[in-house]
């Protein structure tokens, strides 16, 4: 039987809705923003989006099983340190960058035992990891400056393969594995199961601890990897970095369609919102808009994109079979 | 009939171990237990915290975070959170600020600026409760707005010359009675206030009604909504309070002022027993977790802690501080763990 | 009676009448003498003003040059503050002398993140500009000149040419900066030094001072190293607590406040900027301790130099800050921008303005010269 292309269908692929915001917003940038739309500009914003894609996509995971990671911020920051002191120690390319991953994992994981294991609700705990995080990152900047010109490492945010960014290329990559995992398979839904009901797939016999301790375990690798790419972007790691980095991975995962109680998100949505906030951004900054409207434009803007989602969201629930 | 002695937690026994568990077991109180115990062996490393005016000078600093968490309390036992707080704190300090310098009247620019930050409340609360936005994102979005807004009417640069006699009084700059600041009694009277409203007017009940489940409150005939819309407005309009008192404290509003202070509020709350799925929380709790972060700070600066391992030290912390709730609570149930629902 | 009616005298001439000649001939006198004083102090103005720079056939043969062009230029500060408004508003200043004298003509644009110094904004904002052909950038960060390479090296390549300001340019070596000329002051001796020189001097070289310091980053790192080289030579001044204050005025209050409560018997403290030790000077008060007032109290030094910061010291509540040279980073810059632009000219990779040690004897000055430069409209 032919599937029926209507409305309907297209409105229900997630991500669909912040897809139509971000056309909108192109369309908008092409006409307003001068030079929006070349290749310069338009390579410049896909790298701009990479951190908050990689990032949002590590929060996506946490946010469908219900749960929250206020702590990627400060991972980023822990991450990119070890890997540029690694790297400054002598240490071959690839063992850095292990290494930088492996320590957002780590940080994932201590995450994890304190809410898994320990009890202790998401938000307090990624909290207090937080400042944690932050204090290490600020301990390991205090005597030593974490620079790093390394060529190599430099190329992961400046280098390009065949004319498309690197940075780029890798969060491609990024979202088509966790996409496709959270979609296509076991693990993947049992992650949208226990964000869904807990209780329930607890009985259908889904390990719902060990879901609960892989989805920090993601979280924290894609904090790895997005401190590890904006350490390369800058060339060193600052006290302050990633600092508020996961208040707009959250937002980004919000326009995606992600819900804060759990059950919904995708890959895709959030890494178009990602992209969408980026674009914003950057086109405000080609239109030399007063500084300090963005933050209210911003504001508004994600409350639009919001309404848009639930509205259609709505819409769709209103006479369809269930 | 034999009965048989069992000895088991329970909220209606009267013995000595009944109502150790069931005190332990209150929002808050493994960190109040925390806080007692770690308070004198920080003394005996720097005597001057127990001293009368360091006292004074925790509680003095402690208002600032306590006023907001109150808000943020009522709004999280509703079911809901606050991210725009420590902008609203900013914009209502620059309402007061901008108005006294215009000469209007100081009572009159006061009024007006706790009106500005319930105002917010409300509008956060509409979009909350009528557009179906989740909370997180509305006021994640609306720390924007009225973060920006305030950028744009400062246009960057502080508002000054606002100060007058009274306001460094109301700011806490000037102190009162004995050590102790003004902002220490607003902060008191809107702690009896607030607890004697939710404990003898059904308003209480309504709050946790809602944050547990909304579904089964409309059923038992309290309107949700509204009673979400009224913690939001409580909640902008003492983040208002405490931006009229810091503005006075300050001595100006930087387009800056209260940011970050949601974060802490939020942190002071759930220490203090609020648990962000709803229906539990209270004021005293808050003022507990209020304390811890005031305590912990003074102990940072008056042991001269080295400045790089702030962060180390209050994280830590408040990550041990939650722990001895959960034994506390674990204890209070008999030794059987309970996840925390989230 | 009488004698004082008879006031005519036998040739016409009356007292009265001379006098009132007298007084009109004064009076006629003075005006001319005032009048070609009047003149010849213009003349000489004029003189003098050619003679400071230039006459009126070199400014002629400059407009030429300029030919009406249009500088299109990007500010971007690690925050929005009146510190960074002040250096704005020199650099209004001297665009429209230069507009006024040359007729060129200027776009400008102003950028700060929404975080607080965040980094990777500024870049993401750079970018913005240099895809948009700006002609110049000037940047501030919090970043350390590694951070900002490669940006730059992207606007060089497509001919936006950098130039930085208010950066600590003695923490790294001159080759590893892209940018064509860093307009700022030297933060180990032109500031963090002076301080300490001027706390040691004011307290004869002993006593007990209380540090508040920033977020962690170059300023509080070059500051720190001119204070201590300063304080080597005073075994007797004592740093007896240090805090952070992240450079915002609660928590310097919160933290001036609670080491205040630990040992009130300090004699200085040093705020790393004017909102600190503005905030720690009103720590003192709010305690009842007494701030410095020429031999006894506790005295307070920020260091930025702000208007405000001139108030309060006037009213005697901060003792004295360091004076950056705000306003002459900003009229500076635009120096340099407009002679490297239009006419190539290859300024020094280092340029540090008149830095000063402002207090009560010497505030009205500089409170002055802070005053005109605000007072000059935005373009």
């Amino acid at each position: 039987m032919a599937s029926k292309i209507n409305l309907r269908s297209i409105l229900r692929i997630e991500g669909a809705t912040v897809f139509f915001a971000l056309a909108l917003l192109v369309v908008f940038s092409s006409i307003f923003a001068p030079s929006f739309l070349t290749t310069e500009n338009l390579s410049n914003v896909l790298v701009q989006s990479v951190f908050v894609v990689i990032l949002g996509i590590g929060i996506t995971y946490v946010l469908i099983s219900g749960g929250i990671d206020l702590s990627v911020g400060s991972v980023m920051g822990v991450a990119a340190a070890i890997c540029v002191f690694c790297l400054n120690a002598g240490a071959p390319l690839p063992f850095a960058l292990l290494a930088g991953l492996a320590t957002g994992a780590a940080a994932g994981l201590f995450n994890a035992y304190f809410i898994v294991v320990l009890g202790f609700a998401d938000f307090i705990a990624t909290l207090g990891t937080l400042s944690l995080m932050r204090g290490v990152v600020e301990l390991m900047t205090a005597n030593s400056r974490l620079n790093s010109q390394d060529p190599g490492f430099m190329t992961l945010a400046a280098g390009s393969v065949g004319g498309a960014p690197l940075a780029v290329i890798i969060a491609l990559i990024v979202a088509l594995v966790a996409g496709v995992i959270l979609a296509r398979t076991t693990m993947g839904r049992a992650v949208y199961g226990v964000g869904l009901n807990p209780k329930s797939s607890f009985l259908a016999g889904v390990l719902v601890r060990r879901v609960r301790f892989s989805v920090f375990l993601v979280s924290g690798i894609c904090a790895g990897l997005a401190g590890i790419l904006l350490a390369s972007r800058l060339s060193s790691v600052h006290p302050a970095m990633g600092t508020g980095y996961e208040l707009t991975a959250i937002a980004a995962a919000a326009l995606g369609g992600a819900s804060l109680a759990g059950g919904r998100g995708s890959v895709l949505g959030t890494a178009l919102g990602a992209l969408f906030l980026a674009v914003l951004q950057n086109t405000l900054s080609l239109m030399s808009v007063n500084a300090f409207w963005f933050q209210i434009i911003t504001g508004v803007i994600i409350v639009f994109a919001v309404l848009l989602d639930g509205g259609i969201r709505r819409f769709l629930n209103q006479r369809s079979m269930v | 009939m034999r009965t048989r002695e069992v000895p088991t937690p329970s909220d209606t026994g009267f013995g000595a171990t009944e109502t150790f568990r069931r005190l332990i077991g209150r929002p808050g109180a493994g960190i109040f237990l925390f806080l007692v115990c770690f308070l004198p062996i920080l003394s005996l490393f720097a005597p001057q915290m127990l001293q009368e005016g360091n006292l004074a000078g925790i509680l003095n600093q402690m208002v600032f975070i306590l006023i907001p968490t109150l808000g943020m309390t009522i709004v999280i036992i509703s079911g809901g959170i606050d991210l725009s707080v420590g902008s609203v704190i900013g914009l209502s300090g620059g309402v007061a600020a901008f108005l006294l310098t215009v000469g209007v009247p100081m009572p009159v620019a006061i009024l007006l600026a706790i009106i500005s930050g319930a105002m917010i409340g409300a509008i956060n609360g509409l979009v909350i409760t009528r557009l179906k936005v989740p909370d997180f994102v509305a006021t994640l979005a609306m720390m924007g707005v009225a973060r920006g807004i305030l950028y744009v009417w400062t246009n960057g640069i502080p508002f000054r010359d606002y100060m007058g006699d009274a306001y460094y009084i109301i700011g806490g700059l000037r102190m009162i009675v004995g050590k102790l600041t003004l902002p220490v009694f607003v902060a008191l009277a809107l702690l009896l206030i607030l607890t004697f409203l939710l404990r003898r007017t059904h308003l209480g009940a309504h709050f946790r009604a809602t944050g547990s489940n909304a579904e089964a409150a409309k059923l038992s005939g309290i309107r949700p909504d509204r009673i979400k819309m009224l913690a939001y407005i409580a909640s902008g309009a003492l983040a208002a309070v405490t931006g009229v008192m810091l503005a006075g404290r300050l001595t100006t509003v930087h387009p800056a002022m209260g940011s970050g202070y949601e974060l802490e509020t939020i942190a002071a709350a759930v220490m203090g027993g609020a648990a962000l799925s709803g229906g539990r929380g209270s004021f005293w709790g808050a003022l507990v977790g209020a304390l811890t972060l005031t305590v912990i700070q003074n102990a940072i600066n008056i042991l001269n802690i080295e400045s790089t391992w702030e962060n180390v030290i209050i994280g830590s912390i408040i990550l041990f501080a939650v722990l001895i709730d959960r034994a506390a609570m674990a204890l209070s149930r008999g030794g059987s763990r309970r996840n925390a629902s989230n | 009676m009488a004698d004082n009616d008879k006031t005519e005298g036998s040739n016409g001439l009356s007292r009265r009448r001379l006098l009132g000649t007298g007084v009109a001939g004064t009076a006629v006198g003075a005006t001319m003498l005032s009048g070609i004083f009047n003149a010849s102090h213009a003349l000489a103005q004029e003189a003098a003003t050619s003679l400071i720079w230039g006459d009126a056939a070199w400014r002629k043969t400059v407009t030429d040059i300029v030919a009406g062009r249009t500088l299109t230029v990007g500010f971007t500060g690690p925050a929005a503050s009146e510190f960074y408004d002040e250096i704005e508003h020199g650099a209004f200043a001297q665009m429209r002398a230069y507009s006024d004298m040359f007729g060129v003509k200027w776009n400008w644009t102003y950028a700060s993140p929404q975080e607080h110094q965040d980094i990777n904004d500024q870049v993401n904002t750079i970018e913005a500009w240099v895809t948009n052909r700006y002609d110049a950038v000037l940047v501030c960060t919090a970043g350390d000149f590694e951070s900002m390479q490669n940006v730059y090296a992207k606007a060089e390549a497509a001919g936006t040419r950098v130039f930085q300001f208010n950066m600590p340019a003695e923490l790294w070596p001159e080759d590893q900066n892209r940018a064509i000329s860093n307009i700022g002051y030297n933060n180990t001796m032109q500031a963090g030094y002076l301080a300490g020189r001027y706390i040691a001097e004011k307290l004869g070289g002993k006593g007990k001072m209380l540090l508040i310091w920033g977020l962690p980053g170059h300023w509080s790192t070059a500051r720190r190293k001119g204070l201590d080289i300063a304080l080597a030579e005073y075994p007797e001044l004592q740093i007896v607590g240090e805090q952070r204050g992240d450079y915002v005025r609660d928590k310097a209050l919160n933290a001036a406040m609670n080491l205040l409560q630990r040992d009130p018997n300090i004699n200085a403290i040093y705020g790393e900027n004017e909102e600190m030790a503005l905030g720690a000077s009103q720590a003192i008060q709010a305690l009842g301790l007494k701030p410095w007032d020429g031999t006894d109290g506790i005295i307070t030094i920020g260091a930025d130099g702000l208007k405000s910061g001139y108030e309060s010291i006037q009213q005697g509540q901060m003792t004295a800050t360091v004076s950056v040279g705000a306003v002459d980073q900003g009229r500076q810059s635009i120096d340099t921008i407009f002679w490297n632009l239009i006419f190539g000219q290859v300024p020094p990779k280092v340029f540090n303005v008149r830095t000063q040690v402002v207090d009560k004897s010497n505030v009205e000055e500089p409170l002055a010269y802070v005053n005109w430069a605000l007072s000059v409209p935005k373009v």
